[in-house]
């Protein structure tokens, strides 16, 4: 069985606009219904173990939730789910210690006061370190995330790329089978955050189990093996990385030309292989499946005129992910 | 992985909570020292108060009345709003989300804010007994029976834990995220009224003593005096009965504290609101 399983999971919010006397009266006696926002909507999805799966979407598609859902912190209105094969609902507490869960801005847990080992001290005997145990694994997961040098700093003195350093080593005090990430860069220096991105894939060598939830596509695309990309709570494609780019990216070849008209145009739109033709000034841009045709596109190209340039190159996640955004939008807008 | 601390882990987590709490008291040291200044001052203002007041029927001086009422007002003031405070403290500080992802549990770490808290309070207890007898001369009697006290102020704790928890549990179920939750902060504002704290409930209204019938903490502050002032004991049966009414307010009111704190909990982890900002 893997690591994590989960069926239509759905939960629900109730919306709260401040307090109302007359609308909380009404929703008191049943007379009216209260407000919902959906977070989640049967989402359905199992991790392998070992693999870094990475859960994508814009603001509010319900990353946070989901995270939250798989750590047992928060409970689904629908579905089921088994983590670590403990069941979500009956098995809450070994669910809850079998994951070890990184938030954004976790740090704030850290007493300011404290210094860093005083503060990872508490959290190394809540986790069930022996006293005796306790300082050197403190110095351990110091070391791993680079803090060995900072162990008598105060939080309030660090940097935001420390202070989630300081979080991550937290969260490696205990060694658990499955990790959850949310937006574990967001916030962190370009080193900082190449410094987690290596570490969660030194994680996947170790054959631990990470949920990444971030909405940094070009992070997703350089560290997962499998990514659903969420809005407005459901899934919209669920696949390998390079599946997702293959299947839904588009190649690109970009045309500089001495100068456009309208009979290219036409005529490069014409072909079979390609889907669109967006022009920018004197540069042609040429959607579709045009690796294997560039040729026939450059001569045509010649035909008409002059060629300053060309570049090709396939749509990245980041592309992709656009797409599929900017498609639902546009069919909830059409419904 | 651990799913769940044994009991000398626990002890180990108690441990290293204390310590860490005493070294950010004592990084704190202004507010160390005035936190003593205060209660000399305090102890000092009822001394001054004494001298006019005198004495008291059945209780005699009233200077040694006040510091017995003070130093239960501390564990009453404490167990009142221990609960909501710590609830409070996880939740802005997202240490619950923690805490109930690690093998510690919330009983652990609410036993090591405690043992804290209680031996902070008893430290403060210990101040005022050690100022009001050796700098203003309270007087006391010590009867061979005095150990009785301690049962007391445990059951005392004990009745108003349940009371603390139901506050506590309104974080929760009632949104009550403000400064002040009513059942606890009116429980904590009558009780200096009411209870006997600084004068004997006796001079209250007759509809105003009613409600001090009704709060464990009037019993007990009466018979803690009876037992240090006039000398009674275990034989008394104005003490015995104390110990039954608050054996009885425990019964009555932890199951139901404990029952609405979890139900606040589970409220919580439905809604998402186990923490403030993720």
């Amino acid at each position: 069985m893997n690591p994590i399983e989960i069926e239509n999971i759905t939960k629900k919010y109730r919306i709260s606009k401040g307090f109302n006397w007359k609308k909380n009266l009404k929703q008191l006696l049943k007379m009216e219904k209260p407000d919902y926002l959906t977070a989640l909507n049967k989402v359905s999805f199992s991790v392998k173990k070992g693999e870094i799966f990475g859960i994508l979407g814009p603001n509010g598609a319900g990353k946070t939730t989901l995270i939250k859902i798989l750590a047992g912190l928060l409970l689904p209105e629908e579905g089921k789910a088994a983590i670590n094969n403990h069941d979500l609902i009956k098995d809450r507490e070994k669910v809850r210690t079998s994951v070890n869960i990184l938030m954004s801005g976790g740090w704030i847990i850290f007493d300011y006061k404290l210094s860093i080992y005083n503060n990872l001290k508490f959290w190394s005997v809540a986790e069930g370190l022996r006293l005796s145990e306790v300082k050197k694994r403190i110095e351990e997961v110091l070391k791993i995330v680079g803090l060995e040098d900072k162990k008598d700093d105060f939080p309030e003195n660090l940097s935001a790329g420390l202070r989630q350093k300081m979080n991550l080593a937290r969260c490696l005090l205990s060694d658990r089978p499955i990790y959850l990430l949310d937006e574990p860069t967001s916030n962190v220096d370009p080193y900082s955050s190449e410094f987690i991105r290596k570490f969660i894939k030194e994680m996947k060598k170790d054959g631990k189990t990470v949920v990444l939830a971030t909405h940094n596509l070009w992070e997703a695309e350089l560290l997962c093996d499998r990514i659903a990309i969420l809005n407005r709570g459901s899934i919209l494609v669920l696949d390998e990385t390079r599946a997702i780019k293959e299947r839904i990216g588009k190649e690109i070849l970009t045309v500089e030309l001495e100068k456009i008209t309208p009979e290219l145009v036409r005529d490069v739109s014409s072909f079979g292989f390609v889907e669109k033709v967006i022009e920018e000034k004197n540069i042609l841009k040429i959607y579709g499946n045009i690796k294997r045709n560039i040729p026939v596109v450059i001569d045509l190209c010649r035909k008409y005129t002059n060629i300053i340039g060309v570049d090709m190159k396939e749509s990245s996640l980041n592309d992709v992910f656009l797409q599929l955004i900017t498609e639902k939008e546009k069919a909830m807008v059409m419904k | 992985m651990k799913h769940a601390l044994s009991s000398l882990e626990k002890l180990g987590v108690i441990w290293v909570y204390l310590c860490r709490r005493a070294k950010l008291w004592f990084r704190f040291k202004i507010s160390f020292i005035f936190s003593f200044v205060a209660m000399f001052v305090t102890i000092a203002i009822f001394y001054f108060i004494n001298v006019f007041v005198g004495e008291i029927p059945e209780y005699g001086n009233y200077f040694a009345f006040v510091l017995i009422g003070l130093a239960i007002n501390q564990y009453m003031q404490t167990t009142l709003s221990i609960y909501l405070g710590t609830m409070r403290s996880m939740y802005w500080s997202n240490w619950l989300e923690i805490i109930l992802t690690s093998p510690m549990r919330l009983k652990t770490f609410f036993s090591s804010v405690m043992t804290w808290t209680y031996l902070y309070a008893t430290m403060n207890v210990a101040f005022y007994f050690i100022i009001g007898i050796f700098v203003f001369g309270a007087k006391f009697t010590f009867p061979a029976t005095a150990w009785i006290v301690i049962p007391i102020l445990i059951l005392l704790i004990i009745s108003l834990s349940g009371i603390g928890l139901i506050s506590a549990s309104m974080f929760m179920l009632a949104n009550a995220k403000g400064d002040i939750e009513p059942i606890g902060w009116g429980v904590a504002t009558i009780s200096g009224l009411v209870a006997g704290v600084y004068f004997p409930p006796k001079y209250l209204p007759a509809p105003v003593q009613l409600i001090s019938k009704i709060l464990p903490q009037t019993y007990a502050i009466d018979a803690i005096r009876r037992i240090l002032l006039n000398g009674e004991g275990i034989s008394s049966p104005s003490i015995q009965l104390t110990i039954v009414y608050l054996i009885a307010f425990s019964i009555i009111l932890l199951p139901i504290g404990m029952f609405m704190f979890n139900a606040g909990i589970r409220k919580a982890e439905k809604e998402g609101t186990l923490a403030r900002w993720m």
